[in-house]
Formats: structure tokens, C-alpha cells, sequence
């Protein structure tokens, strides 16, 4: 998530939108729009919500940017705002996770309806399957295996940027993987099935 | 029953590690903003930084805005100073002139000369030098106080006001 050998660091990129550089922020925002609004969707936000959630997250994120401390991890201290952003809206909206049921149909809004033609092959199939079996967890539960697993971030980065303790997110994340395990385990359509005996292998070819 | 949880387990594991990995793969989704969105996210930030500027400093008074003005109103506080500095005689300000009380004797009354600056005196005369005490009170207007002069040892006592 930080510059690459060339490019300013996202700290430089901070330290310059602190000092009122909007452009160093503009390329902060494009550098990191991307995983947001991944991030939203795996939180369950629905397509027709994301781009809105996206420009809330990053005006908080400039307007705290004060309380970024340099040297860790940016995109931890980002992704903490879009949950936030997630949480309030959920809140606000009253589509708390009390009732599996709404969350059931939730999941099914939140999960676009019209996939895009690379989400046809058997990857995009795998991924929505992912997509729609999170909406069976906890709304913190879903926001661990989503930084852990799909954003790759330590748990000490998740432990700070969702305000729990490493503990807590080890447990969290033990039981979405139990929890998705079993849902997974379920037979889907013929399409999610035949992707899902695809062979392990073929998914490394070109993965980060 | 048994080995079918178990086949069940390892499916769901399979499945849930294959689908994490597709999430991680390079053909991800990679959605953007629109350019509509950051237009407004940037022009966001940029009120955020106009509700963050300090008030600007004051403009120092000899800019070369305030020269002009400067310029202008210089002879006018000269003049002012001067015509300040001729008005008051020599010595200092003009005070008040000290308060003077001149008694005379002409015939048979004894004349106050009273000046204080003012012309119109409160003047109470009594027996007794206590203010409580009844006493006759006589207004002047013109700066002076004439009494008939009382034969004998008789004191009086004039206050005047």
C-alpha cells in the first residue's frame, strides 16, 4: 500500500496533505479508492452505496488526518474509518445483525445483482460465493476475516484498527473461518461447484 | 456419518481457502471512484482546509496601502498637536484658578470676596462651627458676600459652599 521505490511513501503523501497539499491527498485517494471500495463491498455494502461511503471515508480520513501517526500501517488506520463508515450506516439504516434473516437479504442486495463478465469465470464465481457466505457472520467477525484474510493485514494492524486486542481478533477470525467453512461446505449452484473443485494451483498462477 | 462431517470439513475448508485466494489474485475487483466523486471528496478537503486557516494576520500599518493614508492624515495630526501645544499657556494647563476668600471691612459690614472660579456661593452662618447646628444661608451670585458687622465679642462662623 506505500509508494514503491519511485514514488512518495504514503507518509510522505500525509505529511504533505497535513501541511495542506490537497494534491498529495488527491494521490493518497487514488493510490487507495480501489481497496476501499473493496472493503466496503466485503463489509456488505451495496453497489448503490459504495461510491457515497467511499467519499464519506475519505473526507473523515482528511479531516482526522491529525490522528495518523506516521510509521504504521496507512491503509490499517483507513480501513478503521471505512468500517466505521459501514458500521454508522448500517446503524443508521437499522440493518444492525439482529436478525439473520435481514442479514440473509442483506447479503443478497449487497452482493451486486448483475456480475461483470470477469465475475463469470470460475474465479468471480468463487468470489461472490465468499461474498454472499459473509454475510452469515457478525458484523465484527466479517470485518476481521476481511482485513485479515482478503486485505492481508497483520492482526497487530486489525487489533488497532478496529480497537480490539490481538486476542480478540485471533478469536474472531477462528470463528468466521469456522463459520464460512460451513457455509461453503453446502452445495451451491452447479457453476460454484464446478469452480470450487478448480484446482488450488491454477489461483496462484498471477495472485499477489 | 462421521467421515461425511469430515469430507464436509475439508470441502468447506478447500472451498473457503480457494475463494480467499481468488479474492487476493490480481483479477480482483478493482473498482474506482468516479471522477465526480473525487472532484467532490477533493474540493471536500480543500473547505475542510479553509475552516482549518488561522485568521490572517493584521496588515501591518505601514504596508503600502496604509503609506498612503498615512500621508494624508500626517499633516492633520501635526496641525492638531500644534494647535494643542499654542492653546495651552506657558507653565502648563490651564487650572482652575485657586480659591480665594478675601474678607473686608467697609462701614459697618464685613465684605467676603469669594473666587473660586465659579460666581454662585451657598453661605451659611451660624454660632457654632458645626454644620448640623442652625444657620442662616445666604445664595451670591456675583462672587461676593456682605454681612452687618456685629458689635461685641460675638463669634460667627461662615461656611461657604
Amino acid at each position: 500500500m506505500a509508494a514503491g521505490a519511485t514514488g512518495p511513501t504514503d507518509d510522505d503523501l500525509v505529511a504533505a496533505a497535513r501541511a495542506g497539499d490537497v494534491r498529495a491527498f488527491g494521490r493518497l485517494l487514488t493510490r487507495h479508492e480501489s481497496s476501499v471500495l473493496r472493503v466496503l463491498r466485503l463489509l456488505g455494502v451495496p453497489a448503490s452505496e459504495r461510491e457515497d461511503l467511499a467519499q464519506d471515508t475519505f473526507l473523515r480520513a482528511f479531516r482526522y488526518l491529525e490522528s495518523y501517526r506516521p510509521g504504521r500501517s496507512f491503509p490499517g488506520w483507513l480501513y478503521r474509518i471505512t468500517v466505521n463508515v459501514a458500521h454508522d450506516w448500517r446503524r443508521e439504516r437499522g440493518q444492525r445483525r439482529l436478525d439473520e434473516a435481514a442479514w440473509s437479504g442483506e447479503a443478497d442486495s449487497a452482493v451486486d445483482p448483475a456480475p461483470q463478465p470477469d465475475e463469470r469465470s470460475e474465479l468471480g464465481v468463487l468470489r461472490r460465493r465468499l461474498e454472499h457466505a459473509l454475510g452469515q457472520l457478525s458484523e465484527r467477525e466479517r470485518a476481521v476475516f476481511v482485513l485479515c484474510e482478503i486485505e492481508t493485514l497483520s492482526t497487530l494492524d486489525v487489533a488497532r484498527a478496529l480497537g480490539i486486542t490481538r486476542i480478540t481478533v485471533r478469536r474472531h477470525l477462528g470463528l468466521a473461518r469456522r463459520r464460512l467453512k460451513r457455509v461453503l461446505a453446502e452445495p451451491g449452484t452447479k457453476e460454484e461447484e464446478k469452480a470450487a473443485t478448480v484446482d488450488r494451483s491454477s489461483l496462484r498462477v498471477g495472485s499477489s | 456419518m462421521k467421515s461425511q462431517n469430515l469430507r464436509s470439513t475439508f470441502v468447506g475448508m478447500a472451498r473457503l481457502d480457494a475463494a480467499v485466494e481468488a479474492w487476493r489474485a490480481d483479477g480482483r475487483p478493482t473498482d474506482e471512484l468516479s471522477a465526480a466523486s473525487r472532484e467532490r471528496i477533493l474540493l471536500g478537503a480543500l473547505r475542510t482546509l479553509q475552516g482549518r486557516e488561522p485568521t490572517p494576520p493584521l496588515v501591518p500599518l505601514f504596508s503600502p496601502t496604509w503609506r498612503w493614508a498615512w500621508a494624508g492624515v500626517a499633516p492633520v495630526l501635526a496641525l492638531t498637536v500644534l494647535l494643542g501645544i499654542v492653546a495651552v499657556p506657558p507653565g502648563g494647563e490651564r487650572a482652575a484658578a485657586p480659591t480665594r476668600i478675601e474678607a473686608r471691612k467697609l462701614a459697618g459690614d464685613v465684605v467676603f470676596l469669594i473666587a473660586n472660579g465659579t460666581t454662585t456661593h451657598r453661605v451659611s452662618k451660624r454660632s457654632v462651627p458645626d454644620r448640623g447646628a442652625d444657620a442662616t444661608t445666604i445664595v451670591t451670585t456675583d462672587g461676593s458676600f456682605r454681612d452687618a458687622l456685629d458689635s461685641g465679642e460675638t463669634i460667627v462662623f461662615y461656611q461657604i459652599d
